[in-house]
């Protein structure tokens, strides 16, 4: 005789027994790979010029509540800076959960990465600047942004900006060829789901 | 439940630096001084397929360079099943980077003219995931870090007076195993 028993939450049950559903068991639910589109050489830039911009969304089609996190992997970011100029990346994230959620833009700095090396000079001019050039390449690294509950039926959009942004002082020498160069490579995304404990 | 049945830490272990001297610069050819070489294995214990998480968690940085030297790290980790992973060799395809250089030039007798950059950078982690490790199954991790000095070198650094340091304390090298359903109901 095959008898369905009465289950909770997060289980499944047939003739044979019961059993976990997938829904229980902590694991990576989406994922998105992306990569820049603007590495290499830069110019002045005082508003952020985008480098990399993706999105992700999903949506919990199992009968349970979910919690959801994400974790932000970037990849290894360089800069490249001539005196006295400043060359930073910046990135942002944002998101909405809703039955059909879509993110604002994300405008919040969260992340930075760059730098600037200033040689002292008898003034401003631009035959005036001495050569220093900075360099910079540092490790890639992961973030967790918590998104919380996701109710059966409602999904996530996920959105990524990372920026590049020469801020301050500029100066374009006359007397040597300058170089200013930014690499952000990629980041990923990953949407952690896990089962919500009892409360 | 089982202990297998919830995610849980299999592996955890920590690939400690050798130590670099002033002596040991330049590093000018590449893939450079070896700092950390580790090898980490596990097998499947469990009597079901499951993901693993291979976690890298690298420790902070320093590093001192003198103009117009520069001083990079970089590593790599490979990864295969039951057999040996190719060996994490830097000089081409690799993980990770950290470094960095000041340039400013030279006086009019072809000396660096005087600059010292000394730079911090922070801990940080990298995720990697191997689906489908089937029971039995081992999966074996090879993880190396090096560092090198891009070239050109200069022996007369900063004026004559070249000041070179590189750490990297640790690499912890961490595999979760992330377990999936049972093959009694969902079989």
């Amino acid at each position: 005789m095959s008898l369905k028993i009465c289950t909770f939450e997060y289980m499944l049950s047939d003739h044979r027994g019961v059993g976990m559903r997938k829904n229980f068991f902590p694991r990576i639910v989406a994922e998105a790979f992306l990569e820049s589109t603007r590495d290499g050489e830069i110019s002045r830039s005082p508003d952020p010029v985008t480098m990399i911009d993706g999105d992700l969304t999903w949506n919990n089609n199992t009968p349970d509540v979910q919690m959801l996190a994400m974790q932000i992997h970037r990849g290894p970011r360089t800069v490249v800076a001539q005196s006295p100029g400043t060359v930073v990346i910046h990135d942002a994230f944002s998101h909405q959960i809703a039955i059909s959620p879509q993110a604002d833009f994300p405008s919040i700095m969260q992340d930075s990465s760059g730098g600037r090396l200033q040689i002292d000079r008898p003034s401003v001019a631009r035959d005036a600047v001495l050569y220093g050039r900075f360099f910079f390449d540092t490790d890639d690294s992961t973030c967790w942004a918590p998104i919380g509950e996701i109710k059966p039926g409602f999904s996530l959009h996920f959105r990524y900006l990372a920026a590049v942004q020469t801020p301050g002082t500029w100066t374009i020498p006359s007397e040597f060829e300058p170089r200013w160069e930014a690499h952000a490579r990629w980041t990923r995304l990953r949407a952690w789901a896990f089962p919500l404990g009892s409360l | 439940m089982r202990p297998w049945a919830v995610p849980r830490l299999v592996r955890d272990v920590k690939a400690n630096s050798a130590s670099v001297s002033a002596a040991s610069f330049p590093q000018a050819v590449m893939p450079g001084f070896l700092l950390m070489d580790q090898k980490v294995g596990w097998i499947n214990d469990s009597p079901l397929e499951c993901d693993v998480l291979i976690r890298m968690i690298r420790s902070p940085k320093e590093w001192i360079t003198s103009n117009p030297n520069a001083i990079q790290f970089r590593d790599r980790w490979t990864h295969a099943i039951d057999s040996d992973p190719v060996v994490p060799v830097t000089t081409g395809i690799y993980n990770s980077q950290a470094g960095s250089a000041i340039d400013l030039g030279t006086n009019t007798v072809a000396e660096p003219m005087p600059g010292r950059q000394w730079m911090w950078a922070g801990s940080g982690i990298s995720d990697e995931w191997v689906y489908s490790v089937t029971p039995g199954a081992k999966l074996n991790v090879w993880y190396r870090c090096y560092v090198w000095t891009p070239p050109p070198w200069s022996d007369n650094a900063n004026k004559n007076s070249p000041l070179h340091s590189a750490k990297a304390s640790y690499t912890r090298i961490q595999f979760m195993a992330m377990p999936g359903q049972g093959t009694l109901v969902t079989g």
